[in-house]
């Protein structure tokens, strides 16, 4: 089973998506900001992190930089982001997101591209 | 007469020489003679003296030999021995010729006498005696040998030898005497000649003093008579004249030259005379000379005054100075009609102070038409001084009219005694037309200085850095308001700055260089008619953004310059910058409530869902939905604010109310207690009710917001300086110091991890900060870092401070205890009627609706009574506060007043000893009334203690 960890200072956000990405045999993990997000990749492997961009602390940005090289390998990211301007999908790319997804986004196309990813 | 060497007969060397000759040759003469009688006498005594010596010899000789004869006779005679007899012969023989050599020498008488006899003798003894004594001895007839023997010849003998012997007695008595003779003869020509070289040192003493007397004593004339020239006396040279010799011709030549001298003396002096004539002439050409010359001197002087003084006050004095000098004025006064530019001489202050400006109307009228009159007046007897007689006074006016014609500056000028020329008026009226020029251009001057100072002034005090830029590309001017954004310090101010040197100050100071460089290089070469610009930015200190736009200039359509005009825009990039931050900000808060209400609609649209996650999720949409509203009424807000198009609806507003009614929203949450300290005894104030509700909901949520692990939040209400100043404090996470000051700008949120969390617009402290400055007030934060915050904002009171109030217990207050009144109280309505009433008699109030909360606060505070509401909610009645308050030491011994719509129950009022039991409805004044009896009450049922003293 594949897991999932949703990283959103929102609550709410979070809510939205922990339930979108229910009920499609994902083990979905949530946490509420990037040390909490950095805490839980160190102790169980992920698949995929659904980041926020904006985030109290650290930044989507700052929690990839913290990550263990190693595991960028195996853990895909998904970045999500109220950001929505070309120049920032760029910069975000570049620092080592794998995948990008402006808010607000449909629930519909944030499982399709989840699954996207996880199945390839 | 020819004479061919005069000089050779009559000159003084001849007769010099002729003398020394005949000096030399007399000096030899007698030289020669005494030496050659001197020689003459020595041979002669020489002669003499050898012939003594001879005749010495001779006699000596004939003596000797007649011995010998007589010796060999006897040998004869006695041996008969014939060799004896030969030997008798010889010695006859020789004998006989030294006889012959005496009778040579000079003989005397006695002598020659002598002679003869020995002649005789000899003749005899050879002859006769000699033959007969052979005979005898042949005979040896010895008797008649004796016999001849002494026949005569012995006496002859010894005649003979006595003469040699007083011969020889006599020579030595001669050769003395000759000796003594010589002796005698030596001294006689030492004498002689002592005698002879005196004579001739006599001789030459004379010749020389002649010799000298002659030579000397005509130079000697000769000088007296020089000398008399020299003095001008003429001596008579007469005796001279008439010589021969080279003082002859001196005296000659003397005299022709004493002759030419006086005549050439006789043309000098004519001569001299005439010199002495041009001299004088010349001395006066000169003194002339020297007059005009200082005249020019002045002339140029006054000359530079004219064309160079911009100081009218200067140009006056020159003026005045030079007028003086020409025209040697007693008394004169030179001013300008404006501007109390004035000069005198001889004159006292006051009168030059009378003088200037009081111009008689006529004499005004008259200087305009003729420029320079002159009046001519008799000197009254007063002013005469020391004068005996009368004189004229001449008073000269004289005018500098502009070039319209008006009058501009009067000269007023007096002399005693001496009229004016008319050269001199004319003069002076020429001076006067130039004067008039000059003070036009010192006017024209003035004028063209305001004007610059004013442009310099306008150009100094815009705020726009100004830099003109020539074509070869130094700075021809440059600004203040540059110099401070370019931070020159005068580096560049001044003289004309180089380009190289200013660019390469743009260049160290600028953040883009190599840009900015450019930009300037091509600016000024190029030709363009409209205007570019570029941005550069200063990161010294804080950072500077200024825009600079290039103007070309240019004069008759040749560019000539290029004007540089720098713009300080860091503010407007700051909003630029503010306002891109804004649209992220925005763009992100709108985004993520939005998010949610997208994905949750899609969410129910495209799931299934039971009707509670439904529930759940329309819920959240519905919050969502308000955020995004109240983002947008936010943003509505500070825009209308911002641009001026607020409305604010002033009245007159109670602010407690107010308090009280924001608290009662706040009542809710769950973390945080709101709560109100009413310490205010003037409430009322002008405002907008709406806007100030907005103030305190901003402030009052912030406090909530930010005080994440809750907390107390208390909204305080006093009156300081004439003023209502309302605080709003928590016990949140609190600011940093360095962020106070930039909270109150839009769009600012401290970046922190707990802030960021906290989300919101980061406008409502802008919103709030707007409307309380619209309203008079002030708005200011005190915080320190996880100590909480508290924001305060004052109000100007609406009315007059109330009066009339019965009581003032604020009189009593010790200062120290405080005349703090709880009231625990869900009605506000009541609670603020109540408070009220407290107030007004000087009591603070401290509201409450939660009981555990006023129970907190009654441990902290101290009261003068706490008033209860029974019916408080359902966690905690009244009676719970009160059993609690009364359980607890700290709070045991505080008055209670139950407020309640109860009736009075007895046995809680006993059982816990409650001071009064109010029953809704009471008239508020009861309150006041029995918690002013707790203030003066000595037995301290509560913990206030009032002194004595005071009491009312």
């Amino acid at each position: 089973m594949k897991r999932i960890l949703v990283v959103d200072d929102e609550e709410t956000l979070r809510m939205l998506i922990c339930d979108t990405l229910e009920d499609l045999g994902y083990e979905i993990d949530g946490a509420e900001d990037g040390e909490e997000a950095l805490k839980k990749v160190s102790q169980q492997s992920y698949d995929l992190m659904i980041l926020d961009y904006m985030m109290p602390n650290l930044t989507g940005i700052e929690v990839i930089e913290h990550l263990p090289n190693e595991m960028k390998q195996t853990l895909s990211i998904l970045m999500l982001t109220a950001r929505a301007q070309e120049a920032d999908r760029q910069v975000i790319l570049e620092k080592g997101a794998d995948y990008f997804m402006s808010k607000p986004f449909s629930p519909v196309d944030l499982i399709k591209f989840v699954e996207e990813i996880l199945n390839v | 007469m020819f004479k061919p060497f005069p000089l050779l007969e009559k000159s003084i060397r001849n007769q010099f020489l002729k003398t020394l000759m005949t000096l030399i040759v007399v000096f030899l003469i007698t030289m020669l003679t005494f030496f050659i009688y001197v020689k003459s006498s020595n041979q002669s005594l020489q002669k003499e003296r050898d012939s003594v010596r001879e005749k010495a010899v001779l006699v000596d000789e004939l003596e000797e030999s007649i011995n010998e004869i007589f010796f060999r006779a006897r040998g004869y005679y006695a041996f008969q021995n014939d060799q004896e007899l030969n030997l008798l012969n010889e010695n006859l023989e020789e004998f006989e010729i030294l006889l012959g050599k005496y009778s040579e020498l000079r003989l005397t008488k006695e002598e020659r006498e002598l002679y003869n006899e020995l002649v005789d003798f000899h003749k005899n003894y050879k002859t006769i005696i000699l033959p007969k004594a052979i005979s005898f001895v042949k005979a040896n007839d010895y008797a008649s040998l004796r016999k001849l023997s002494n026949s005569g010849t012995n006496d002859l003998v010894n005649k003979f030898v006595s003469y040699t012997k007083a011969y020889k007695k006599k020579t030595d008595v001669d050769l003395n005497q000759i000796f003594t003779k010589t002796i005698e003869q030596a001294q006689q020509f030492t004498l002689i000649a002592l005698i002879l070289s005196g004579l001739i040192l006599f001789l030459v003493t004379v010749i020389m003093w002649r010799v000298l007397y002659n030579l000397i004593r005509p130079i000697e004339q000769l000088t007296t008579a020089t000398n008399a020239i020299a003095t001008g006396r003429i001596i008579d040279l007469g005796g001279l004249v008439q010589r021969e010799d080279e003082l002859g011709i001196l005296t000659n030549s003397f005299q022709n030259m004493t002759k030419s001298i006086q005549e050439k003396e006789e043309v000098l002096t004519t001569q001299n005379e005439e010199l002495i004539a041009q001299q004088d002439e010349l001395q006066e050409n000169q003194s002339q000379l020297q007059h005009s010359l200082n005249q020019l001197q002045k002339y140029n002087q006054l000359n530079h005054a004219l064309t160079f003084t911009l100081n009218k006050q200067k140009l006056v004095e020159n003026i005045h100075e030079y007028l003086n000098y020409i025209h040697k004025f007693d008394t004169s006064i030179l001013y300008l009609l404006e501007g109390n530019v004035y000069v005198s001489k001889g004159l006292t202050n006051k009168s030059t102070e009378h003088l200037v400006g009081n111009l008689d109307e006529n004499k005004r009228v008259r200087l305009e038409e003729e420029q320079s009159f002159v009046i001519t007046r008799e000197v009254v007897p007063e002013a005469q001084g020391i004068a005996q007689e009368s004189y004229y006074c001449y008073d000269l006016y004289s005018s500098v009219l502009n070039s319209e014609g008006q009058l501009v500056a009067v000269m007023m000028a007096t002399r005693e005694g001496y009229p004016y020329s008319n050269q001199e008026i004319e003069d002076l009226n020429g001076l006067m037309n130039r004067i008039s020029i000059a003070f036009e251009r010192i006017l024209m001057y003035e004028e063209v200085e305001r004007s610059r100072q004013l442009n310099q002034n306008i150009i100094d005090n815009v705020n726009e850095g100004i830099q003109l830029v020539s074509i070869s590309g130094d700075i021809i001017l440059i600004n203040k308001a540059l110099c401070r954004i370019i931070r020159c310090q005068n580096r560049l101010e001044g003289k004309t700055t180089s380009q190289q040197t200013w660019l390469e100050h743009f260049q160290t100071l600028s953040d883009q260089p190599e840009e900015l460089t450019s930009f300037f290089k091509k600016a000024i070469i190029e030709n363009f008619k409209d205007t570019r610009k570029i941005r550069y930015s200063i990161s010294q200190d804080t950072p500077v953004f200024i825009e600079v736009y290039a103007t070309s200039v240019y004069e008759d359509m040749e560019k000539v310059g290029t004007i540089f005009v720098h713009r300080d825009i860091t503010r407007e990039y700051e909003v630029d910058q503010m306002k891109s931050e804004l649209v992220s900000t925005v763009s992100h808060e709108l985004r993520t409530p939005l998010s949610s209400v997208l994905g949750f609609t899609e969410l129910l649209l495209t799931k299934n869902l039971k009707p509670e996650r439904q529930k759940k999720y329309i819920e959240t949409i519905h919050k969502e939905a308000i955020r995004l509203t109240n983002l947008i009424n936010d943003f509505l807000d500070i825009q209308r604010m911002e641009s001026g198009k607020q409305q604010y609806n002033m009245q007159s507003l109670a602010i407690d109310e107010l308090a009280i009614e924001i608290v009662n929203r706040f009542r809710h949450e769950k973390n945080h207690h709101v709560h109100l300290v009413d310490k205010a005894r003037h409430i009322n104030v002008k405002a907008d009710q709406e806007r100030l509700v907005q103030v305190f909901i901003n402030l009052v949520g912030n406090a909530i917001k930010f005080s994440p692990n809750g907390g107390d939040v208390m909204i305080s209400l006093e009156n300081v300086n004439e003023m209502l100043q309302v605080s709003i404090k928590d016990e949140g996470i609190g600011i940093p110091k360095n962020d106070i000051s930039n909270l109150f700008q839009k769009f600012k949120r401290i970046d922190n991890s707990s802030r960021r969390k906290i989300g919101g617009t980061g406008l409502g402290l802008s919103i709030s900060r707007e409307i309380i400055l619209k309203h008079g007030g002030e708005i200011w934060i005190e915080s320190e870092e996880g100590q909480g915050t508290t924001v305060y904002f004052n109000l100007p009171l609406g009315n007059k401070p109330l009066s009339g109030q019965t009581i003032k217990v604020d009189d009593l207050d010790d200062g120290q205890i405080g005349l703090n009144v709880m009231i625990v109280e869900d009605d506000l309505s009541l609670a603020l009627l109540l408070s009220e009433e407290l107030k007004s008699k000087g009591f603070t109030v401290i509201h409450h609706n939660d009981p555990k909360r006023a129970f907190e606060d009654a441990l902290r505070v101290p009261l003068v009574g706490v008033v209860i509401d029974l019916m408080l909610g359902d966690e905690m009645n009244g009676w719970d506060l009160v059993q609690q308050l009364k359980e607890t030491s700290q709070t045991s011994r505080i008055p209670i007043v139950i407020s309640s719509a109860l009736d009075e129950a007895k046995e809680e009022v006993e059982k816990f000893k409650i001071e009064k039991y109010f029953t809704k409805p009471y008239p508020p004044e009861e309150l006041s009334k029995i918690l002013v009896t707790f203030l003066l009450s000595k037995s301290s049922n509560g913990n206030v203690i009032f002194p004595e003293e005071k009491r009312e």
